[in-house]
């Protein structure tokens, strides 16, 4: 059921006409295509989206990389940043674990220590600031996401009214 | 428009406006809404049901866009989905004397579009305090003159709330209430027992928990837990001018309403004494227009109007309309703000909530009622709500892989947090003025704010976050973190005062019916006319002082004195 047939059947379902519900003007806002702007280089791309998985690996919902996370970094970096900040981070991924070449050859078990020693370094004196900001990156990138927000969470647009349940009857949490 | 086409000008169509029009336009009246705003219609809320998905920004809104709200960006509402209802700073500048934040809205229907939709009646004690304790100046007015008004505007509104029987918090005409949650229920009981005279109960909120009749007839239905109400509710379920006033005076065929409209002064006509209409700028043409009725209602928001009165300049009245004593622009408050505590509620791991719901807990005043606090005058009372942590915490949280990503699938721990809402006192020196030289682009004097708190804020909002932190105590959190932040005036988005209701001309405004002393015909109905501004949350008794005034002058009309 799309949106439009959602309001249409929520209407009737509470009795009433909604005579004010402006189907065109609610479908007419603008899509993000979650197409790659280019700012990244492959290179990069391959590198964002490695490490995007081993913070994010594919289970019974998909990887951060399979929702499109790295173009969303891409498209952030690119659309979002100031361009000098946006450089910047670039630089910083290119110091983060070394050559982005030699990273993507290493054995997965590799990079997975390399990631959780960056990781197990967050909130010391030995942070590195570009992968603080980019585990923000693939956490908000990731969760936001179609996919993420309704497989890996529970997304629910319009809930009814509030009302108390047990976590089993959802068994994760919401978006 | 031909001149007397209408027979009553109301300026600006938020919380106060949109309920003259339609006060006037049921009871018959021509009348003109003019409004700053940009149009916006009922249901044509561009970012309502859109999934973070698909923004393009997931909500986040870039640096350049926020330089052009370098005030508006600090709203607790502000995103990439709401930022389009608040005004843009860069064209609508003003002057900061001593500091204060200004948060206005930039369409038709005003801050009813974005307001946090708390509605609480006011008490005996509100309106008895100036006497009591000498601050600003008497109210002309007490609980009972009020009271049948609110019984008008809250059924139409439709506010949600529980009947507490509570001298302090009088009740209303509620729809079932919203629900405390299960750990919103074992605090209730704790803090309850140990401080007797403190009472948690359920947020009042304008969000239609069941319609009636009157809702569903203008289109409204039932809240439905989506927590998106900034961005509009096709759905019409939470109360704004533009899902229910400005559509039921629509209806009646009397209603004509102007956007794009910045009304400059109110024009007064010496001959007659009285205020002949308003001058206004068309803001995209810039072409100038002045308009006649019969009455002028002023509801452009608590600072705009005082602004708009300031600058109706004439020869008998050089320093503003109907302001011959210096007491246009004095006594302006906000709710001070800042204090309060949150903490961690363990265990209740199994238990959860489906829905966003629109409003949490309150806890009424309890300073300075049956016993007197030391350290300041008046009180505060305390929003909160209990709820568990969904993901947000993973951005800048530790852990990655397999185990990482089912830790922030599960719902985190229950937090709960709360935080007070104080009276600040009238203070005379506390006033805003048209700077001398600088205009905005339509020409419209920029209004300077000088406005500080006193250490009686400073004591209130302390004495917030050592209570809230000593009954989270009480209600068995862990974790407690008490704050006491900064909060300028203006940040709680509550201003009040500035052409103030009194008895005399000589230290007030407005008469006892929101009608300027000297000038009969021209009533001011917005936060402007308050002469204290109690504690609790002000839009309803806009309304209902509104209400009331329109019906004054419904009568006078009639009765040929208008």
């Amino acid at each position: 059921m799309d949106r439009r047939d959602f309001l249409l059947g929520m209407s009737a379902i509470l009795g009433c006409s909604v005579p004010s519900l402006d189907v065109a003007a609610l479908e007419s806002a603008l899509k993000f295509s979650g197409q790659s702007t280019g700012f990244l280089r492959d290179i990069e791309l391959s590198y964002v989206s490695r490490i995007a998985d081993t913070i994010i690996p594919e289970t019974d919902t998909p990887s951060a990389s399979q929702v499109g996370v790295a173009d969303y970094i891409d498209f952030y970096l690119h659309d979002f940043l100031p361009a000098r900040q946006a450089q910047q981070f670039v630089l910083g991924l290119h110091g983060m674990t070394g050559s982005m070449q030699e990273f993507l050859t290493l054995s997965v078990d590799r990079q997975l220590a390399v990631i959780q020693d960056l990781d197990d370094r967050l909130d010391t004196d030995q942070e590195n600031s570009t992968f603080k900001k980019l585990k923000e990156l693939v956490v908000i990138g990731y969760y936001t996401s179609q996919a993420g927000a309704t497989q890996a969470l529970g997304y629910d647009p319009i809930p009814g009214p509030y009302k108390e349940i047990k976590l089993a009857e959802v068994g994760r949490a919401w978006l | 428009m031909r001149n007397r086409e209408f027979d009553v000008i109301v300026v600006g169509s938020g919380m106060s406006g949109g309920y003259a029009a339609k006060q006037f336009c049921e009871k018959g009246y021509r009348t003109l809404v003019l409004d700053r705003g940009e149009m916006v219609k009922h249901g044509q809320y561009k970012t309502e049901g859109k999934a973070p998905w698909q923004m393009p920004f997931r909500g986040d809104v870039p640096e350049e866009l926020k330089a052009e709200q370098y005030i508006q960006k600090d709203v607790y509402i502000y995103s990439d989905y709401t930022r389009h209802h608040l005004i843009n700073d860069q064209d609508h500048p003003y002057e900061q004397k001593r500091p204060f934040v200004w948060y206005r809205g930039s369409k038709v229907g005003g801050k009813s579009l974005i307001w946090g939709r708390q509605s609480y009646r006011w008490s005996r004690l509100d309106f008895e305090a100036n006497k009591l304790d000498g601050n600003g100046v008497d109210w002309p007015v007490r609980y009972e003159d009020i009271e049948p008004w609110y019984d008008q505007v809250e059924p139409f509104v439709g506010i949600s709330g529980s009947y507490e029987g509570l001298d302090v918090l009088p009740d209303g005409k509620f729809l079932p209430a919203q629900p405390l949650n299960i750990v919103e229920r074992d605090m209730k009981q704790r803090i309850e027992r140990a401080f007797p005279d403190r009472h948690f109960i359920p947020a009042r909120v304008a969000n239609l928990t069941q319609p009636a009749k009157q809702h569903l007839e203008l289109g409204r239905v039932q809240c439905q837990a989506r927590s998106e109400c900034p961005r509009g509710c096709s759905f019409g379920a939470y109360y704004s001018s533009n899902s229910a006033a400005l559509p039921a005076a629509e209806r009646t065929g009397n209603l004509t309403l102007v956007a794009n409209a910045q009304v400059q002064e109110v024009i007064y006509d010496e001959a007659s004494g009285r205020a002949s209409g308003v001058a206004y700028v068309d803001m995209r043409s810039g072409e100038r227009k002045r308009v006649r009725a019969r009455v002028v209602f002023m509801c452009a928001s608590t600072l705009a109007s005082v602004q708009i009165l300031l600058n109706s300049k004439s020869k008998v009245f050089p320093y503003g309309i109907g302001n011959r004593f210096d007491v246009l622009g004095r006594y302006i408050m906000d709710h001070c703000g800042g204090g309060g505590a949150s903490g961690m509620m363990p265990g209740y791991l199994g238990d959860y909530y489906k829905g966003r719901r629109p409003g949490g807990i309150y806890i009424p005043r309890f300073r300075n009622i049956n016993e007197t606090h030391g350290a300041f005058e008046r009180g505060y009372g305390f929003q909160g709500a209990a709820s568990r942590a969904s993901w947000q915490w993973a951005k800048s949280a530790k852990g990655i892989g397999k185990a990482f990503k089912a830790r922030v699938r599960q719902p985190g721990n229950w937090y709960f947090s709360m935080w007070g809402f104080g009276e600040s006192l009238p203070k005379r020196d506390n006033r805003v003025y048209l700077h001398e030289s600088k205009r905005d682009q339509w020409g419209m004097p920029l209004l300077v704010m000088d406005v500080a708190y006193t250490s009686n804020e400073q004591a209130m909002i302390r004495d917030m976050s050592e209570t809230a932190a000593e009954m989270l105590k009480v209600a068995g959190l862990v974790d407690i973190r008490p704050f006491e932040g900064e909060a300028l005036p203006g940040s709680a988005i509550h201003e009040m005062g500035g052409a103030c209701m009194g008895r005399a001309v000589e230290t007030s405004y407005l008469n006892k019916w929101n009608q300027c002393h000297d000038v009969k015909n021209l009533f001011v109905t917005d936060g402007s006319a308050f002469s204290s501004g109690s504690c609790v949350n002000p839009s309803v008794t806009f309304m209902a002082f509104t209400a009331r005034a329109v019906d004054f002058a419904d009568q006078q009309l009639k009765q040929g004195y208008l």
